[in-house]
């Protein structure tokens, strides 16, 4: 095991995370706590290096790779500079031509395309639905009657509206009891977790040698 | 210049709405144009804001002000913490890759510790409270509300009266659900599973139906500013 290539980076998280447990902890410490936030902001700032490092490598191992695809490399390249120039340069200015790029790009590309990707993703659910919730048990029954009573009930209106009503409860009563049990689970396996990363048990997010 | 930031714009937005629907008939040249673009934009939009709110309001600027009021301790902490952040750049080259492990431990190891705290206060304790009171302050086994339920008799109280336990009882059960998985002969385990296998669908059916509905309402606004916003401006324009 090297030393600056694994032992030391092993040790930063244990002496950073006991730190931010006991910075957590003891509130005279909460100027100190102020500061340490700013500090990981600042290399949260250099995380999106990662993204694109990342991102880059995929494109030119497809450029070198699949010739024929190299059009759809050039379009996010391009588009990525664009989009970073336009922001860097027009994000903070008030008027100018980087502004007017900036708040273009933002509303009428980075928007629109944002929103209906994520549209999008109400076919797939249909049809993924139409898929799962096939009434093969009376347990999946369930699923379709709470996910059908659901949908109505969001749009419900005039004498539809019992179906709004009943919304209301399937979500304020079972859909509450069974996901508190799910956050309940989740929060306790999130915090073994977290004690495992301080004491160097949980290593993997440093790789592979 | 009026036509291109009235009409120009709008409609590029209108036609990668329409490229992106173009998938649900199949994958094709245009989507897959659209969907490159949004990446690049995404990771460009990514670049310029982390520099715009971070790293020139927070070090740049902090590290100047601090420098010119005599703080050089603060000044050089926030220093160690940019070059500890550029070690992100390593990671264009396979050599010095393993630089970038010491931002990644710190990061994760900061995080780890610093939400012990607040994971068991949202996660864990916050939860257990609202299982055993609610909003008002008053317990969730309230049998009180049995008595007003059998002396007036309506269908209102007598949700009233049934919510609180049934929470209580979901909650219990599906915890002996998850943490009792493995296959077991006792008692209680075996006959809580179904019941909290009906707690858990209509949990799950009820959040899918929502979001569902939250995607339609996406879609939606899409096609409300298509055929709405857009068709209007172009019959304004010409």
């Amino acid at each position: 095991m090297s030393l600056w290539k694994r032992r030391l980076p092993l040790i930063c998280t244990i002496v950073f995370g006991i730190m931010g447990f006991i910075l957590q902890l003891v509130p005279a410490f909460k100027s100190f706590l102020d500061i340490q936030n700013q500090w990981m902001t600042i290399l949260f700032g250099f995380a999106i290096v990662i993204g694109v490092a990342s991102l880059t490598k995929y494109h030119f191992k497809k450029i070198r790779q699949k010739p024929e695809e190299r059009i759809f490399s050039y379009i996010t390249f391009s588009s990525l500079i664009v989009m970073a120039v336009a922001t860097l340069f027009g994000m903070k200015a008030e008027t100018g031509i980087f502004n007017a790029l900036y708040k273009n790009l933002f509303d009428y590309v980075y928007v629109p395309l944002d929103a209906t990707i994520f549209s999008l993703l109400a076919f797939y659910i249909t049809s993924a639905a139409f898929r799962a919730f096939k009434a093969s048990s009376w347990l999946s029954t369930l699923l379709l009657f709470a996910g059908g009573i659901v949908m109505l009930g969001r749009v419900a209106f005039g004498p539809l509206m019992v179906f709004g009503e009943l919304t209301q409860w399937i979500m304020s009563v079972p859909t509450v009891a069974a996901m508190r049990g799910i956050k309940i689970g989740i929060g306790l396996g999130m915090m073994a977790t977290s004690i495992k990363i301080i004491l160097g048990i949980e290593r993997s997010f440093l790789g592979g040698e | 210049m009026g036509f291109i930031s009235t009409v120009f714009w709008p409609t590029i937005a209108v036609i990668l709405s329409l490229t992106v629907y173009s998938f649900l008939w199949k994958d094709n040249f245009l989507y897959k144009v659209a969907e490159h673009l949004f990446i690049g934009v995404t990771v460009g939009y990514t670049i310029g804001s982390a520099w715009n709110q971070i790293i020139i309001p927070k070090l740049v600027e902090p590290v100047i002000r601090n420098f010119s009021d005599g703080k050089y301790l603060l000044a050089f902490w926030l220093i160690i913490g940019g070059v500890l952040g550029m070690f992100y750049f390593s990671r264009f080259s396979e050599k010095t890759s393993w630089l970038s492990r010491y931002p990644i431990a710190i990061t994760v190891g900061f995080y780890a510790g610093y939400s012990i705290v607040p994971i068991w206060i949202s996660y864990v304790s916050k939860q257990f409270h609202a299982t055993i009171l609610n909003p008002a302050g008053e317990p969730m086994l309230n049998f009180k509300l049995f008595n007003v339920f059998f002396s007036n008799p309506t269908y209102a109280n007598l949700l009233k009266a049934l919510n609180g336990p049934l929470i209580v009882i979901g909650v219990i059960i599906v915890l002996i659900y998850f943490f009792f998985s493995f296959k077991n002969d006792n008692f209680i385990i075996k006959t809580s599973r179904t019941p909290a296998l009906v707690y858990l669908m209509l949990g799950f059916g009820g959040a899918f139906g929502y979001t569902f509905m939250a995607r339609i309402s996406l879609f939606i606004g899409r096609m409300n500013f298509i055929f709405s916003d857009w068709i209007g401006l172009i019959k304004n324009s010409l």
